[in-house]
């Protein structure tokens, strides 16, 4: 490096992105961090599984506890949610886009959207949804108490409803604190670029799969019936 | 890292690293095709709301039962759509080695396996329950068994093998003469298998076709006495010996 070069300015730190040891390029941690995230997804698909399971043996067994507790929610309120999931999706995936093109302050402005959206779903969820049914005693399993219900096993599908939604929603926390991770990254570090967004991509796939368990739960508790 | 300065290059390595793949593989989806995915995601998402609530409508305002399984159908088969949308092009499946595809389908098919076993054991319940409902007897008890024979049925709670041999006595035409025939095929030996012991009882009658003393084979060492008895006894099946 001669003298002229030293006033040049800093190159940004994806320009050269270090890899791990033992991988031989950049490219070759890249695929392995995907696949090794697509192997995390399959893990997470499997426990969900678990729950549409669970869904579908009550549903069999107490096909009128679940017709009359579906008709307790509100599919409206479900439908807004999922466009705000479907939305994020968009907004995660415009991320990787711009990581790719280089476009630093949409990538900021994409990520931020994305934990904004993630936060519109929990408080829809937490605050129009689960609070007034908890209130009147809509609740799962013992803790059951509301007088007017029409068939027996309603406790169960509520246990169903809880269960299922609140794993997801879970998800979804993590998802933002994740995303919130990568935002840090972006901006503080600046780190993620054209020649290195992995953090960015792993991030979006967590992301992405959160959102499609809700592509299957919401019709899955609204709107079957 | 470019292609001069990657010392870990060996363009003899049978594992296909080449410096110049570093990002081949990356593609960048247009904008173009991101919004156009989340348009028809948006659609759907209306469009199965609305059909949901036109089930419910249709029921009401017509009186007319709309079956169950359409509604589940309909449902589930617009959420097929958008998940495969979100896969293929948000998750970028569709651009992807397709190494990522096959292990996500792979876990989708130990899904498949689970809720549909699963559903198979839930489903095929109720045909058990007649079974689970019957008297328990040894032999088994013909539940749910509808079989004939020379017009003789199977009748509940009696084992197969008293109505199979109800029809072979009604066949050879009386109870003597399928004790002399059940002789010879039990073998002359008037001791079961046990759990402990295994004695061949199966096969026509030794010496039955020779000229003389019929039955008074010698092979058989620990039952020959008792196979020299006559035939009536034998037709007693017991074990308890």
């Amino acid at each position: 490096m001669t003298t002229i070069d030293a006033g040049k300015a800093k190159e940004p730190a994806w320009e050269h992105p270090p890899h791990a040891e033992h991988f031989r390029s950049h490219a070759e941690e890249f695929d392995a961090c995907k696949i090794g995230m697509w192997l995390f997804l399959t893990t997470e698909v499997l426990l969900f599984s678990g729950l549409f399971c669970m869904y579908a043996i009550f549903r069999m067994m107490y096909p009128e506890a679940f017709a009359a507790g579906s008709h307790h929610l509100n599919s409206t309120l479900g439908m807004v949610n999922t466009i705000v999931l479907l939305l994020s999706s968009f907004t995660m995936a415009m991320c990787i886009r711009c990581a790719q093109l280089n476009k630093q302050g949409w990538l900021k402005i994409n990520l931020l959207l994305t934990v904004a959206f993630g936060g519109i779903f929990l408080f829809v969820k937490i605050v129009f949804e689960y609070m007034p049914k908890w209130a009147l005693g809509k609740r799962p399993g013992y803790l059951f108490e509301y007088p007017y219900a029409e068939t027996n096993h309603e406790q169960i599908w509520w246990s169903v409803y809880y269960c299922a939604t609140g794993v997801h929603g879970f998800h979804v926390l993590v998802g933002m604190i994740l995303i919130l991770w990568v935002f840090w990254g972006a901006s503080v570090k600046k780190k993620y670029g054209p020649k290195h967004y992995t953090g960015v991509e792993i991030v979006g796939l967590y992301w992405h799969l959160v959102d499609l368990i809700w592509i299957f739960l919401f019709p899955l508790l609204y709107l079957i019936h | 890292m470019t292609e001069q300065t990657n010392t870990a290059f060996d363009s003899m390595d049978p594992h296909g690293f080449h410096a110049h793949d570093a990002h081949e593989g990356h593609h960048v989806v247009s904008l173009r095709m991101l919004v156009g995915v989340l348009t028809v995601l948006l659609a759907f998402t209306v469009l199965t709301v609305a059909a949901s609530r036109a089930e419910v409508w249709f029921g009401e305002a017509m009186g007319i039962v709309i079956p169950q399984w359409v509604n589940v159908a309909v449902a589930m088969s617009i959420a097929v759509v958008k998940g495969t949308l979100v896969l293929m092009f948000f998750m970028q499946l569709y651009y992807d080695k397709p190494l990522n595809t096959i292990i996500f389908s792979s876990c989708l098919f130990a899904f498949a396996l689970f809720l549909g076993l699963t559903a198979l054991d839930l489903g095929s319940r109720g045909s058990i329950y007649s079974w689970k409902s019957g008297e328990i007897i040894a032999g088994g008890n013909s539940v749910g068994l509808v079989r004939s024979v020379d017009g003789i049925a199977m009748s509940q709670n009696v084992p197969i093998q008293v109505w199979a041999k109800e029809v072979e006595i009604n066949e050879l035409g009386s109870v003597e003469a399928f004790e002399i025939e059940a002789a010879h095929h039990r073998g002359h030996v008037d001791t079961a298998s046990t759990a402990d012991v295994s004695r061949p009882r199966a096969g026509a009658t030794p010496g039955l076709f020779d000229a003389t003393e019929p039955g008074s084979h010698e092979d058989d060492a620990e039952h020959g006495d008792e196979a020299e008895q006559g035939e009536e006894e034998h037709a007693d099946d017991t074990s308890d010996h």
